[in-house]
């Protein structure tokens, strides 16, 4: 598992923002994603399938817009899988997930 | 953005993508951004605020973007802001259902924050455009009703003056024959008295009653004769006139007045009651009645003037003058009753309700005159020369 620091000065010049402007974004994502975190937990640990989608999907969607394409693209299967009703092994994904949104900080 | 700080309405769930949109918007110029967190509140917010464009993601709890933008749609006050969908819908239906939702445009997430600017300028660009031709759409609506009424209102009192006139028309109609009874019964009277034998004393009394009697007639007679002069050609037909002749009347009309209050000299010519009206001749395209009633009006307002003045008669002198100057006729009134037109009124003195008279007239005469001068593509002046107050009319 290779974990990439992310570069801020990368994502400043992706979005055409000042540095500052970029590590307010990011603080912001960190902590509505962990918000959103919790409520996938909670959504697999219930096997809330819609659920699971709706908040897979949300990470998706902004951590996207961040070029986090690493957190995106996880969290794009598991809102893939679920949207279909498909039972897969959701821990283990959400598991690299937090791995990923952990190693921002 | 033409001269407004236009509102941003953004509605997303999460908090990082309104902070980057705000973000990415910054860079266009100043806003005032509000936000939703879902389609209740977008459609709550959307109504107090009425923002000049709404950014709104499509999945969102409780209310979602599509349910929201049909409630924005079909409400009154909200229905032609425009809307931008910023969402990350996968496939081509959930697109088609976007854009047949009443979006204006629609931007995939993720999204290029340039892109976002550039669209979001430009339709607030046309949206702005739009919402100034709509005001002033309204501002002319509302004039077009004012000028309706007042046209209304102007319709109104010209009836009414019609129908006085057709009133007195028909009170001169019915004087004229007892007039013209005792005139020529005058007449009759006058030959009876020649056959008095001279040097009787009865001879010259009753002569001096007869011609008392004659003149009092002839002003009544020459009173009935131009009130029927101006009621029978109500008619607002410019036709080819001789101005002069017009100024001969208006004078005529006055003279009663006029002759204790101030010798009138028509170019350089004392006017009499037996002046020839067409002893000169300025042809013009004018409608005779209404100039007459210009003419009336100046006369009138000199004739004010003289009476308020201390002047000996001798030394007093209303000048009128017509002359002809490179196709235009120049008429003007130069009165010495005082010492010229005050100068707090001059430059206001043909607006309507301004007046030195303090007991009496309300001050709409030289208004009048104004907008008859006007009416006939001509200019009037107002200014003093030589301690003279003039009036000086360009046809």
């Amino acid at each position: 598992m290779i974990l990439n620091k992310i570069d801020l000065n990368q994502i400043a010049e992706y979005l055409d923002f000042d540095l500052e402007d970029v590590e307010m974004l990011i603080v912001v994502f960190i902590e509505s994603t962990n918000e959103t975190m919790i409520e996938l937990k909670k959504a697999i640990d219930e096997n809330n399938l819609e659920q699971i989608y709706k908040s897979a999907h949300a990470i998706k969607g902004s951590s996207a817009n961040l070029t986090l394409m690493d957190i995106s693209n996880i969290a794009k299967e598991i809102e893939k899988e679920a949207k279909s009703g498909n039972n897969i092994d959701y821990i283990s994904k959400y598991e690299y997930l937090e791995q990923l949104i952990k190693n921002m900080k | 953005m033409n001269g407004i700080v236009p509102k941003i309405l953004i509605v997303d769930d999460l908090k990082e993508t309104r902070l980057l949109i705000k973000l990415s918007l910054k860079k266009l110029g100043e806003f005032e951004f509000f936000e939703a967190k879902d389609g209740i509140e977008a459609v709550q917010m959307s109504k107090e605020i009425l923002p000049h464009i709404i950014l709104i993601d499509a999945i969102m709890p409780n209310m979602d973007g599509f349910e929201a933008i049909r409630v924005i749609r079909n409400h009154s006050l909200t229905h032609s802001i425009p809307i931008l969908m910023v969402s990350d819908l996968d496939n081509k239906d959930e697109k088609v259902k976007a854009l047949q939702s009443g979006i204006s445009d629609f931007i995939s997430k993720p999204f290029n924050t340039t892109e976002l600017s550039i669209r979001v300028n430009s339709i607030l660009n046309l949206h702005i455009k739009f919402l100034k031709k709509q005001k002033e759409l309204e501002d002319i609506n509302c004039h077009l009703e004012a000028k309706v009424s007042e046209m209304l209102e102007k319709r109104l009192e010209e009836l009414k003056l019609a129908s006085i006139g057709e009133l007195v028309a028909g009170i001169t109609h019915e004087l004229s024959t007892p007039i013209t009874y005792l005139k020529a019964n005058l007449e009759m009277l006058k030959y009876d008295i020649d056959d008095i034998k001279e040097n009787d004393i009865i001879k010259t009394s009753i002569l001096n009653t007869h011609s008392i009697l004659s003149n009092g007639l002839n002003r009544l007679s020459n009173i009935i004769n131009n009130t029927r002069e101006i009621l029978k050609k109500g008619k607002n037909k410019k036709q080819t006139e001789n101005l002069y002749s017009t100024l001969i009347t208006s004078i005529r009309m006055v003279y009663n007045r006029a002759k204790h209050l101030m010798p009138i000299y028509i170019n350089n010519t004392l006017f009499s009651l037996d002046i020839n009206e067409n002893f000169e001749i300025f042809e013009a395209n004018i409608i005779k009645e209404k100039m007459e009633q210009v003419w009336i009006i100046i006369l009138n307002n000199a004739c004010d003037e003289f009476a308020k003045s201390e002047k000996e008669f001798n030394k007093r002198r209303l000048d009128i003058t017509i002359r002809e100057s490179m196709n235009t006729i120049i008429i003007k009134f130069e009165d010495n009753a005082g010492v010229g037109i005050s100068d707090s009124i001059l430059s206001t003195i043909f607006e309507p309700f301004i007046s030195t008279k303090v007991d009496y007239g309300v001050g709409v005469g030289l208004n009048i005159a104004k907008q008859i001068i006007e009416q006939h593509n001509g200019i009037i002046k107002a200014y003093n020369e030589k301690n003279k107050a003039v009036f000086e009319i360009i046809i």
